[in-house]
């Protein structure tokens, strides 16, 4: 398996979930720059520490690495879609490459033969397309987040496995908290679920019924009518 | 903190909604303050009395003020309102004509009875259907419309728009009395 690492909290929420489940990784490719203090700065110290238990901000990346000990490739460009990358993988046997972030892959892409994983934070195919984590909580009150096989389409391929959450209730000063830490993390724990399944091989991919609706980049209006639902009252 | 989603190049540049900061519980009313204003400035503007004429349609092409004058929710209608969507999403704006493949055939992004009408018929099907991506639009094409000078707006135009940011805000403010 190849994990294609894209310096995010969601990257390494993935790798935690890797270790943990103990699959076997085989080459680890890091795209562009990785610099910890970069997320880590993203918010106080008081706010990692609130949600430890999401998500352990002094596990960076070379605690992972150290931990797979598998090889390690880095890539100048942070690009999804960088012809090093195309090059890279055309070369390798394994056929299941984990896909963290970095944008549309591009159409090339599937025809190296290999199989992306991807997991979209909304059910599919009810919600597919952009921010549909805030739409599910506008529409659903809940939200819920599916693996699939990635294709050419957006939000169209094979699902794996969809896995449906409750939204805590939060402070309203740690609304970011929905963006850095919850997203990632129901996408994490959905990962591990479907890997899960991948693993004792009762696994049938199942191709989408229907269209659903495609959400675009949410408004911060309709945002702000999301994440207030969940803020604890005063 | 003051309402920030303004285009200051309308038709031309379009509002970065990435990363929005946009978490407080005021960012609400200083959306509503805003629109408030703006219904307020819309509804004192003097308005230009000549009418838009549709375009006559040439073969398979779209004349998109044609099809959203004339616009009923079915199902076929709701297809191509849904690519209009897809385009103002991702260009923030929309052109006089299209092609039956949804290609501009002109250069018009200007048309301000085409946005409120796309707008109008998305609130609608919001309140119809209860999906947000058509609220969403709304609110997105409002803030573009908030960024022109309404003097420009012909009668029917002006009427449609004050009657558009009208409801835009009797919705928002029953979904935050709801949360």
């Amino acid at each position: 398996m190849i994990f294609l690492y894209h310096p995010s909290v969601r990257s390494l929420m993935y790798l935690n979930e890797l270790m943990k489940l103990k699959v076997k990784v085989d080459l680890i490719v890091v795209l562009g720059n990785d610099n910890h203090s970069q997320i880590k700065n993203l918010m106080p110290d008081g706010f990692w520490n609130s949600y430890s238990s999401y998500f352990d901000i002094h596990k960076n990346l070379d605690f992972y690495l150290d931990f797979f000990s598998c090889e390690t490739v880095y890539l100048p460009s942070s690009n999804i879609n960088s012809d090093e990358l195309y090059d890279l993988l055309s070369e390798r046997k394994q056929e299941t490459c984990i896909f963290s972030g970095g944008g549309i892959v591009h159409e090339r892409f599937f025809s190296l033969g290999k199989k992306f994983i991807h997991t979209h934070p909304g059910e599919l195919p009810r919600f597919r397309g952009s921010t549909c984590f805030y739409y599910s909580m506008i529409e659903i009150g809940h939200v819920s987040a599916t693996t699939f096989y990635l294709d050419v389409q957006l939000d169209t391929g094979p699902s794996i496995h969809s896995c449906s959450f409750s939204v805590p209730k939060i402070p309203e000063q740690d609304w970011k908290f929905f963006d850095l830490i919850f997203d990632p993390w129901i996408r994490s724990q959905t990962l591990g679920e479907s890997l899960k399944k991948m693993q004792s091989n009762d696994l049938v991919p199942i191709l989408p019924d229907g269209e659903g609706v495609l959400y675009y980049i949410i408004h911060p209006v309709l945002k702000n009518l999301a994440m207030r639902k969940f803020y604890e009252k005063n | 903190m003051s309402y920030i989603f303004v285009n200051n190049e309308p038709f031309l540049g379009k509002i970065n909604y990435s990363h929005s900061e946009c978490g407080k519980l005021d960012f609400i009313s200083h959306f509503i303050e805003y629109r408030k204003a703006c219904l307020e400035r819309a509804k004192l503007a003097k308005f230009v009395q000549e009418e838009l004429q549709t375009e006559v349609e040439n073969g398979s092409d779209i004349d998109i003020l044609t099809f959203l004058r004339n616009f009923k929710p079915s199902v076929q209608d709701i297809k191509v309102l849904d690519k209009l969507i897809q385009k103002f999403n991702v260009f923030q704006r929309i052109y006089r004509t299209y092609s039956f493949d949804y290609k501009k055939k002109n250069k018009d992004a200007s048309c301000v009875e085409i946005y409120i009408l796309l707008a109008k018929h998305s609130l609608d099907l919001f309140e119809s259907k209860g999906t947000s991506n058509y609220l969403d639009l709304v609110l997105k094409i409002n803030d573009l419309l908030c960024s022109l000078s309404f003097e420009s707006f012909t009668g029917t135009e002006h009427d449609l728009f004050v009657e558009l940011l009208e409801h835009e805000l009797l919705v928002v403010q029953r979904l935050e009395s709801c949360s």
